[in-house]
């Protein structure tokens, strides 16, 4: 399976974003990684990088539950963006209220919600789906 | 002539009609067979007129009907209970014409009619109307009988103790007086289909006011009753008070929902740190180096404590709700606002901020003093923590009285919130919208929770950059 370029985790558990970034390290997930400690920050670092395809993710991994700008708030910011690359994101959250996999599932953008804690199949799982997306 | 009394002798009995006759001056006496088996006697049976009159329950009375009619010369007719020979009560009517020569009674004649059945069938009508209109008059919900225009033609004692009325005060209103406007469309519209016979009988729950003004919730139900010929005579209303049960399950609906929320709470927060946790232990059972080891060891011992953190603070929640209404006492809201003042002023004066109070002295609420005092706390602290930079903080706590429940708003001139992006989950358990470092969302989440189980409200207003309100209101 072909690594990606850049991840990017927006999520305001330092100690999660620590302990994923390692494990994707581990595993050889992709090249380098971005991290973000609530959506604003996400939005800000990304907003100005747009035209430069080649320093934008190619992977967002989103948290719900953040302070300032929680992970919907930046979905619909996000969704705004004229973007020249295939971004795929992933709900990864705590949460286990069915309202939340509703909602996810109202975003044709996001490609799937995974509950914590994410393990080694979940990262091979998603490196697959992006994979496969390249490929057609 | 023969030929007709012939006739009239046969006809008679057909019509169950009894025929006697007595002639005094000839001594002559007569009874057809109807009135033989009215008295249950065969056709030799034939008494004298005191003979006869023994029969009845009361011979006196046919006594002074006879007199009468002697007197008067006008046929009498009278209701007459009566014991046959063979020991049966039946009732009759009697009618009786008297032939008067010269002073002189020559003959009595007349006619009887056994109406027993007829008696008892009223009897057991009046019976029953008896006991409807006891059923009526004490049934223990409210009853009603309306008129197709709409007016009273007869209410219980129940239907106006529930709205607060005596009978007369009642009937000087209509029904739509008494009726929530939201409701009256959906009743008037029942009552149309209901007389235009699409509908037999209709329920619904509706608010009606007491006289108070206060709401009653109500469960109704409306019948029609027809007459004999299916004309509509009037409404029968059954009107049963579910005030206590809505508001019942209003609490019930509010304590499920935040039970369930609670639920939610718990178990991202749980998650959160044993999904760390998962993480940190698999780490370690990987890692080869030393050092790493040790170090994530450290974090797992970090997280194991934020995890007691979480644990604690949910604790914190649950007590509030356990101890429900307890602890409610009397409490002078200047005194404890002016009290949490002192408590601050170590912050209020390092701020300069200036902090306005306005409640009247003897403004009290019934409040558990220790929530207050936590409230006020969060409340008034937040209003430093996130201070405008570019201004001295300016606070003002006031406090009014309404008819119905006590406002306290606590104001600032802040850094203000945009509730449009966060409104929803303002009062949310570790939902924080500032960078600030002391930051944990627990302050409001808590407070509102201590509000709620007291039985108040909170909410927020606020315009970024200028400031916020928070106002709760007291039950």
């Amino acid at each position: 399976m072909k690594k990606l370029d850049i991840a990017c985790l927006i999520d305001d558990d330092t100690m999660y974003t620590y302990l994923l970034s390692k494990q994707m390290r581990l595993i050889d997930f992709c090249d380098s990684i971005l991290v973000f400690n609530d959506g604003d920050e996400a939005l800000r670092y990304l907003r100005p990088i747009i035209e430069t395809p080649e320093t934008l993710p190619s992977v967002i991994l989103l948290d719900i539950n953040m302070p300032v700008l929680d992970g919907w708030q930046f979905l619909d910011e996000f969704t705004k963006f004229k973007i020249g690359k295939e971004i795929t994101v992933y709900i990864v959250s705590s949460s286990i209220d069915q309202a939340d996999h509703v909602k996810a599932a109202s975003y044709k953008e996001v490609s799937n919600f995974y509950v914590k804690p994410i393990t080694n199949d979940h990262l091979l799982e998603m490196l697959k789906e992006i994979g496969a997306k390249k490929e057609i | 002539m023969q030929s007709k009394l012939d006739l009239y002798q046969r006809v008679t009995p057909l019509a169950g009609l009894g025929i006697f006759e007595r002639n005094f001056f000839s001594g002559e006496f007569y009874w057809n067979s109807v009135i033989r088996k009215i008295l249950d006697v065969d056709e030799n049976f034939s008494p004298q007129l005191e003979e006869s009159l023994k029969f009845y329950k009361n011979p006196q009375e046919v006594r002074e009907l006879i007199d009468l009619a002697i007197h008067t010369q006008v046929p009498q007719t009278k209701r007459l209970e009566l014991i046959t020979a063979k020991n049966d009560l039946k009732w009759v009517t009697i009618w009786i014409q008297a032939d008067v020569l010269d002073g002189k009674c020559m003959r009595i004649y007349g006619t009887l009619q056994d109406i027993t059945k007829e008696i008892k069938l009223q009897r057991l009508l009046e019976e029953r109307e008896m006991r409807f209109s006891k059923a009526f008059d004490h049934a223990p919900i409210g009853m009603a009988l309306v008129s197709l225009q709409g007016g009273w033609i007869k209410v219980n004692r129940s239907l106006c103790n529930l709205l607060g009325y005596d009978e007369e005060g009642f009937l000087q209103h209509t029904f739509q007086d008494f009726t929530h406007p939201e409701d009256l469309d959906s009743d008037l519209k029942q009552l149309q289909e209901l007389l235009h016979g699409t509908i037999n009988t209709y329920s619904m729950e509706k608010r009606y006011f007491h006289h108070d003004g206060r709401i009653i919730w109500a469960l109704l139900n409306v019948s029609l009753v027809h007459d004999e010929f299916g004309v509509p005579l009037y409404f029968v209303s059954q009107i049963k008070d579910i005030t206590e049960r809505k508001k019942n399950s209003e609490i019930i609906r509010g304590q499920n929902s935040r039970l369930l929320n609670f639920a939610h709470i718990v178990s991202h927060n749980l998650r959160s740190h044993t999904g760390n946790i998962q993480m940190l232990t698999n780490m370690i059972i990987t890692e080869d180096d030393r050092d790493e080891q040790m170090n994530l060891i450290k974090m797992l011992n970090v997280n194991a404590g934020n995890l007691l953190d979480t644990l604690s603070n949910l604790n914190e929640i649950v007590k509030v709700h356990d101890n429900g209404q307890a602890g409610k006492v009397s409490v002078r809201l200047e005194q404890e606002v002016q009290r949490v003042i002192d408590i601050l002023s170590a912050t209020i004066m390092q701020s300069e901020a200036q902090v306005d109070i306005i409640i009247a002295k003897d403004l009290s609420v019934e409040f558990n003093p220790a929530y207050l005092e936590s409230i006020l706390i969060n409340l008034i602290s937040n209003t430093f923590k996130y201070r405008h930079p570019d201004r001295t903080p300016r606070i003002i706590i006031t406090a009014k009285k309404t008819p119905s429940q006590v406002l306290l708003s606590v104001q600032d001139n802040g850094l203000g919130i945009d509730l449009n992006l966060h409104g929803h989950k303002l009062f949310g358990m570790y939902k924080t919208f500032h960078r600030h470092p002391d930051a944990r969302g627990m302050g409001l989440f808590l407070v509102k929770n201590q509000v709620e189980a007291m039985g108040g409200r909170i909410w927020a207003e606020s315009e970024p950059g200028t400031g916020t309100t928070f106002t709760i209101e007291f039950e």
